[in-house]
């Protein structure tokens, strides 16, 4: 996995729970056609039975719009470049693409039905969290203006810090709370796979300080924990090595 | 201001906007505003769906992308936009309404009918909300999103 930002968070949020070290899968996809690890051009989940206008994102399919990563965004299609659910989706398999190449392929082989189940279940908790959600508002003196941070492009803040972190994959983010009312408490559930051999405690602790940097920054969640389960390990292939140059 | 517009304004007076073409503005604008990356359609989503067919048959000028809105005295102006990650979004939002503020209540000083007043020069209460949907790096070869 390639770093996305590897600047260190600021502060130590003190008193935050410790880190669950198991928790529920998300709702995982089984059947259909499924490629395997070969990311992100054929996606998964999208031969399932059903996979009509629900599993689309403002008319995309996931892969679609993995096909269009691919061909480097050209010719530049303004349906999808003016949908802020599409471009959250290119965020997430943008950085998913390197994962599918170092770890997955390898698992994949190991173990092909159920990374597969796995990769479908990731995918499909992608398509769910990019679309719009609540709004969070930001506060504003004047009670005729009225801001907000859209609940998907919260999630995609925090997943954006998930994959910034070497050997982390992020599954899938929900906050718990009024989200929509200011200053309301609110519990930021995050999970994630690891790669193996890390220490689950250090990186979730790092995890954690990069979701409470970024909300910080870009919302006015008042968050008062941040969960961290780890809920499924892989382990490291030479390709990792290659394109990290060595594992942290 | 083009063909359309002229022909939208005619028979008023030379400085007021038609809500589109208000919307126009207001999009131009906040594509200059710090932190602003990207602007999107902030219409309801079968309003812009009409707007993107009408746009097809007339390419002269891509539609606003900002909400404009007359009810019972108020003018509602309504805007989704993508944030520069690099900078704190809160900040970069109010920056954004500020702007939209400014620029309609320049639009009222123009003259009667050009921004928030009715068009019999009533007073309106401009309500202004902006909606990050997307915080993202900034990319310099990105075209716009209209």
């Amino acid at each position: 996995m390639t770093p996305v930002d590897s600047a260190p968070p600021p502060g130590d949020p003190e008193g935050l729970p410790d880190a669950p070290t198991d928790g529920d899968l998300p709702d995982a996809a089984t059947d259909g056609d499924l490629p395997g690890a070969d990311l992100p051009g054929d996606l998964p989940g999208d031969d399932l039975p059903g996979a009509a206008a629900v599993e689309t994102i403002d008319g995309f399919t996931l892969d679609d719009l993995a096909d269009y990563l691919e061909r480097g965004r050209s010719p530049r299609d303004p349906r999808i470049e003016g949908s802020a659910d599409c471009r959250l989706a290119l965020q997430a398999l943008e950085r998913l693409a390197p994962l599918s190449r170092a770890s997955l392929e390898q698992e994949a082989e190991r173990e092909p039905d159920r990374d597969e189940a796995w990769i479908a279940g990731l995918l499909e908790t992608i398509r769910g969290e990019v679309v719009g959600g609540r709004d969070i508002p930001v506060g504003h003196p004047d009670p005729r203006t009225v801001l907000s941070v859209t609940e998907a492009a919260a999630r995609g803040l925090v997943r954006r810090a998930g994959d910034a972190l070497d050997g982390v994959i992020l599954t899938s983010t929900t906050f718990d709370g009024d989200v929509d009312v200011p200053g309301a408490p609110v519990v930021v559930r995050v999970t994630i796979a690891a790669r193996y051999g890390l220490d689950l405690q250090r990186l979730a602790d790092r995890l954690r300080r990069q979701v409470v940097a970024a909300l910080a920054t870009h919302t006015r969640l008042a968050v008062t924990a941040v969960d961290v389960t780890v809920d499924d390990v892989w382990l490291a292939s030479d390709v990792d090595h290659d394109l990290e140059g060595g594992a942290r | 201001m083009t063909d359309q517009e002229t022909r939208a304004t005619e028979g008023t007076a030379p400085e007021q906007p038609t809500d589109a073409t208000l919307s126009r503005e207001l999009t131009r604008l906040l594509r200059g505003v710090p932190g602003v990356v990207d602007v999107f359609d902030a219409h309801p989503v079968v309003e812009a769906a009409v707007k993107v067919v009408a746009a097809e048959l007339d390419l002269r000028e891509a539609p606003g992308l900002v909400d404009v809105d007359r009810s019972e005295g108020l003018l509602s102006v309504a805007a989704h936009v993508a944030t520069d990650l690099a900078q704190p979004t809160p900040e970069t939002l109010a920056r954004a309404a500020a702007a939209l503020r400014e620029h309609v209540a320049g639009r009222a000083a123009a003259g009667p009918g050009g921004g928030p007043g009715e068009p019999g020069g009533a007073s309106t209460e401009v309500v202004v909300s902006v909606t990050a949907r997307l915080v993202e790096e900034r990319r310099e070869s990105a075209a716009p999103a209209e």
